[in-house]
């Protein structure tokens, strides 16, 4: 199960100590709604870092800080070739020769820690733990204790935001001034004023310098402070960027963001891509994802539409369109679009089942069933292919047949409670309370508490005249919906049963409170105080 | 009834009765009457009729009529030049060119004034130069056709001539494969008898000279041998006697055996060919002599379904249909190694068309067609069954409908699992509910014909238009692309309806409109049968229905 939240409401130090605590091995993403980054766990030690879009693979970064040459790295790469990629590329820079297994730990630590105090630095955003996930096989990593790394990153993070206030900006050039002598600076000072030569921009200097973010931006601001440089002029960072490596960038945050449901995020940086290529077909692809997904329809459907304005005729253009149009509830124009896809793709299951819960939705219900059938015996892993035929089933009257696709689905998926919820619903229509009872009890255990659930299994108890259990169900239900009318109604409707009419209306009081304009229930209460 | 077709058969296909008793005609014809009833085809791949077109007409009239009332899938067409020159309708012979070239039959009468008639003879050299080799052909003259003839030497190899003197003794023929065979039985009937009245020491030399001849004829004679030298006379007359009328069986079976088409029963007419001269084997002759006859009515019976009108070099493969198209290209040049080949597709995208191609190109195989018309004739007898193992193809239309219509699916699905190789053609592949079967034919390469292209819409539909002589525009003819929802494959009786609408006009919208209706939907409301209303309806997570990925 995933952990996720807000970085107002939890702070990062202790998400990564809860999960170091718990030995946990996954991937914590994080993101300031700007920035998506990734921090990967084995055992609860820390053994990789990166952040989308900033340069994370390890030649490149020795390459950036000087520590390995071009023709070291065309050699080394190439190696990795003939291997075809079995080999990682730090390896075979340590094996070359070209650098020592020492200096290539080093740069991953680095880069491990310099990445988290990134992250430490975000105050607003969203973070979200799925186990179990590895980095590539590329991947170089090491086992670092979180708790030593958030010892040593929490102090730079008090101070940084001092450094950074006084720091120019990221794209302001830093020019140096004439004074030479170096005899009171010290040895990261002296290197980062090595790497100053009136033509790199702050940011370059990150990328360049190893000491590691912090300690490159303290080293800057002291260097300017003691006045050995000064802000030049700021630069266009953009423009330094060809447009496909803007799209590209985009694209890949994008991405981050959607995986991790930001839609809003992930809308908007595909909405950049557009910007920059009206006809990029990918984004426009994403943007009618992102706008079903946030259920904007009409949005998606413009979306799509500019897609076929492109000249896309794919089947998974014609299935979202239909799929779109089907949300809108333009049926007709839906099947058409179905019709086409199939006719592309006579064997392709999701739009057998698409187009099968069209003709569901629309009482067709030969056609559905012969459709989702089809679908099922394609891909017997298509969860909602069972569960709407097994509602074709039941307006069928074909209880047992539609039982058991409910059943089928949830052999695939048991957290889906709306199926043991719609089993449980089928047990009291047949009277078979007590199968009733235990569905509807799943249900609510699946659901994490749904109302819906609880109402579910009450009106069971009323309908079984179990009353002590529809008195034990409300009493725990009321704890969690305290503005839910039904509950305390219903509630004061078993106490009275019970004679206890002190608590009957009391719960009578506690509804009116919720629907003070119900003259049925004033009634009730006037009715039963005065008698 | 279109009007063309009713000049198509005034000119082409009538055929007068006649009462004529077929012995009445000479030997050869006679013999060719005798196979075509039986086989439904002639003798000779050519037959050349010289001295008399009125017999020839009788001849080629018995054979027609009697086709069109056991052989219905057979059509003969007879072209009289005289006629067409004399009622200078010639041009006839262009406008129904492709007819011929399917025809079973292709009976030529006055053949001789085609060499004087310049016109006549491009018109004929044409038609016969496209004509299909499977068809027969028939060429009757008062005169000895010459050189003049189109394709005559071509023709005049292949042909067996029956000269016909009127009111005489026809001649005999110049080379016929019963020619050698009626002097072999004369000769046979003519050494087989031995003079009673020779002494004993005669007698003995005359059938010792008998038995050298007939083990000279290659007779199998070990039977002969061993009683040759036995003592008692009546023994050896018996023996001899007994083989006489064994040889006589044998001649009838050879007679038999002589009109079969064995072309695509090579093993079993070797087998036959093995035994037939050993008289001791009459009875298993016989017996594999009407085997073979079955197998060749089963043959002929599948087989029959073939529409000619498909044929591989009018399919017209574009990117819709390309790796179906290059697959049957494979087949039918004997490039392909897969023993499976399913093709899926729509309605009207051409599938029967392909599988129609193969049939019509692999003529010389063993290549029948199932369908669901036929399908239950052959699951449903023993004999059949095992026949349909010794295919060296199967093609099977439509499977889900033969699947479904199928009475023994159990032995459908052995069939399609075999070892002959099959290529079937299916709407969809998981319509069909077996899972082993699925499996089985996810083993194998499924290609896919996507829906038409427009290019081929627009190619199918012109053709058909051209095909019923309907006159349209290109307006028009987008119009009807625009409006037509029906398969492909039932465009053309549609086309045909509007071209009996339309009398050679041009069709305004509304006829249009008559014959191709509207889509309607025939999907079918159905009342719900129990209270769903407290169920949850809708899938919780409705974007799992969603593409999530894009490939352009």
């Amino acid at each position: 199960m995933s952990i996720k939240g807000n970085l107002n409401e939890a702070s990062l130090p202790d998400v990564i100590q809860l999960l170091s605590l718990g030995k946990k091995t996954g991937v914590l993403s994080l993101s300031d709604r700007k920035n998506f980054g990734d921090i990967f766990f084995k055992n609860g030690k820390v053994i990789y870092c990166s952040i989308v879009n900033r340069e994370d693979r390890i030649g490149q970064i020795l390459l950036n800080q000087g520590v390995i040459t071009d023709e070291m790295l065309e050699k080394a790469l190439q190696i990795q070739e003939d291997e075809n990629h079995n080999v990682r590329l730090g390896d075979i820079l340590v094996n070359m020769g070209s650098i020592s297994r020492e200096m290539l730990n080093n740069s991953v630590r680095r880069q491990i820690t310099d990445t988290i105090f990134t992250f430490l630095t975000w105050e607003d955003g969203f973070f979200n733990f799925e186990p179990d996930i590895k980095p590539g096989e590329e991947t170089i990593t090491i086992e670092l204790n979180p708790d030593d790394i958030l010892l040593e990153q929490a102090r730079k993070v008090d101070e940084w935001s001092v450094i950074e206030s006084e720091l120019p900006p990221d794209n302001a050039i830093l020019m140096k001034t004439n004074i030479s002598d170096t005899l009171k600076l010290n040895d990261d000072e002296i290197g980062i004023l090595k790497l100053i030569n009136s033509r790199r921009t702050l940011r370059e200097l990150y990328e360049r310098s190893h000491l590691g973010k912090y300690e490159t931006a303290r080293a800057v601001y002291d260097l300017k402070k003691i006045g050995y440089i000064y802000e030049g002029e700021e630069v266009d960072l953009q423009s330094k960027i060809t447009n496909q490596e803007q799209v590209n960038e985009h694209h890949n945050l994008g991405l981050a963001f959607l995986l991790t449901e930001m839609f809003e995020e992930a809308l908007r940086e595909f909405k950049y891509i557009i910007q920059i290529d009206k006809t990029n077909l990918l984004a426009n692809f994403y943007v009618g994802m992102i706008n079903f997904r946030t259920r904007n329809y009409a949005e998606a459907m413009k979306a799509f539409e500019e897609l076929l304005k492109l000249g896309v005729n794919n089947v998974a253009l014609l299935n979202n369109i239909a799929l779109t149009l089907e949300k809108l509830g333009q049926y007709e124009r839906a099947d058409d679009f179905y019709e086409r896809a199939i006719k592309q793709d006579p064997e392709n299951a999701k739009i057998l089942a698409n187009c099968g819960i069209l003709a569901y939705f629309q009482n067709l219900l030969s056609d559905a069933e012969e459709k989702l059938k089809v679908s099922i015996t394609i891909d017997p892993s298509l969860g909602y292919a069972h569960y709407y035929l097994a509602m074709v089933y039941l307006e069928n009257g074909k209880i047992n047949e539609a039982v058991d696709e409910f059943l089928a689905v949830t052999k695939k998926d048991p957290s889906i409670w709306q199926v043991y919820y719609n089993i449980g619903q089928i047990y009291i229509n047949l009277d078979k309370f007590e199968s009733a009872e235990h569905m509807l009890k799943k249900a609510l255990d699946n659901s994490d508490r749904n109302v819906g659930c609880y109402k579910a299994l009450i009106n069971l108890y009323f309908k079984d005249k179990n009353f002590a259990k529809a008195e034990e169900q409300l009493e725990e239900a009321i704890t969690l919906y305290k503005d839910d009318f039904d509950f305390y109604y219903k509630l004061g409707n078993v106490k009275f049963k019970k004679m206890d009419k002190k608590n009957a209306l009391y719960y009578w009081e506690k509804a009116l409170a919720i629907q003070p304009d119900n003259q049925i229930l004033r009634k009730t209460l006037d009715t039963v105080k005065n008698g | 009834m279109n009007n063309n077709i009713v000049l198509f058969q005034q000119h082409f296909n009538r055929f007068i009765k006649s009462d004529r008793d077929i012995s009445s005609f000479s030997p050869i014809l006679n013999q060719q009457l005798e196979f075509a009833f039986s086989q439904g085809k002639l003798i000779n791949e050519v037959l050349i009729i010289n001295g008399s077109v009125n017999e020839a007409n009788e001849f080629i009239s018995i054979i027609a009529l009697n086709f069109q009332k056991h052989f219905p899938d057979t059509f003969i067409f007879k072209i009289d030049i005289k006629d067409l020159i004399e009622t200078n309708t010639l041009a006839l012979l262009n406008q129904y060119k492709k007819y011929f070239t399917y025809c079973s039959v292709l009976a030529i009468v006055n053949a001789e004034m085609i060499e004087n008639n310049d016109e006549a003879y491009s018109l004929m050299k044409s038609i016969l130069n496209e004509i299909h080799e499977s068809t027969q052909i028939i060429i009757a003259s008062d005169q000895i056709i010459s050189e003049r003839f189109p394709l005559y030497k071509e023709l005049n190899d292949k042909a067996i001539i029956a000269e016909i003197k009127k009111h005489t003794e026809p001649i005999e023929a110049q080379k016929s494969v019963f020619s050698n065979f009626a002097k072999f039985i004369s000769d046979i009937k003519e050494e087989a008898g031995v003079n009673e009245q020779l002494d004993e020491v005669e007698i003995r030399d005359k059938y010792i000279e008998k038995l050298y001849v007939w083990e000279m004829k290659n007779f199998n004679v070990n039977r002969l041998k061993k009683i040759i030298n036995n003592r008692d006379i009546n023994k050896i007359k018996d023996e001899f006697d007994s083989f006489t009328s064994k040889v006589r069986k044998l001649m009838e079976l050879h007679k038999d055996y002589g009109v079969l088409n064995t072309q695509h029963f090579n093993q079993d007419a070797k087998e036959i060919e093995e035994l037939l001269f050993d008289p001791d084997s009459c009875d298993i002759i016989e017996k594999k002599i009407n085997e073979l006859k079955d197998k060749i009515n089963y043959f002929r019976f599948f087989r029959r379904r073939i529409k000619l009108e498909m044929y591989y070099s009018n399919f017209i493969p574009d990117s819709t249909n390309r790796s179906a198209y290059d697959k049957i290209t494979q087949i039918i040049s004997k490039e392909n190694t897969d023993l499976l080949i399913t093709i899926t597709g729509s309605a009207g995208s051409g599938k029967s068309h392909l599988l129609n191609a193969i049939l019509n190109e692999m003529v010389d195989d063993k290549v029948i067609i199932l369908d669901k018309e036929n399908v239950n004739d052959a699951v449903n007898d023993h004999y059949i069954q095992k026949h349909l193992l010794e295919m060296e193809m199967l093609l099977i239309d439509d499977f889900d409908d033969v699947f479904n219509a199928c009475s023994d699916r159990k032995f459908l699905k052995q069939l399609v699992m075999n070892s002959v190789p099959k290529v079937i053609t299916m709407h969809r592949k998981y319509s069909i509910e077996d899972k082993e079967l699925l499996e089985y034919l996810n083993q194998y390469p499924t290609l896919n014909i996507q829906p038409s292209s427009l290019f081929i819409e627009k190619s199918i539909i012109k053709q058909f238009l051209n095909k019923f002589n309907i006159p349209i525009d290109e307006i028009m003819l987008n119009y009807i692309i625009d409006n037509i929802s029906i398969p492909l494959s039932h465009v053309e009786s549609h086309i045909k309806e509007l071209a009996e609408l339309t009398k050679e006009q041009i069709p305004d919208i509304n006829q249009i409109h008559q014959i191709f209706p509207k889509k309607e939907r025939l999907k079918k409301k159905i009342k719900s049968q129990f209270d769903t209303s407290n169920l949850i309806k809708t899938w919780t997570n409705e974007h799992d229905r969603l593409y999530v990925e894009f490939k352009d």
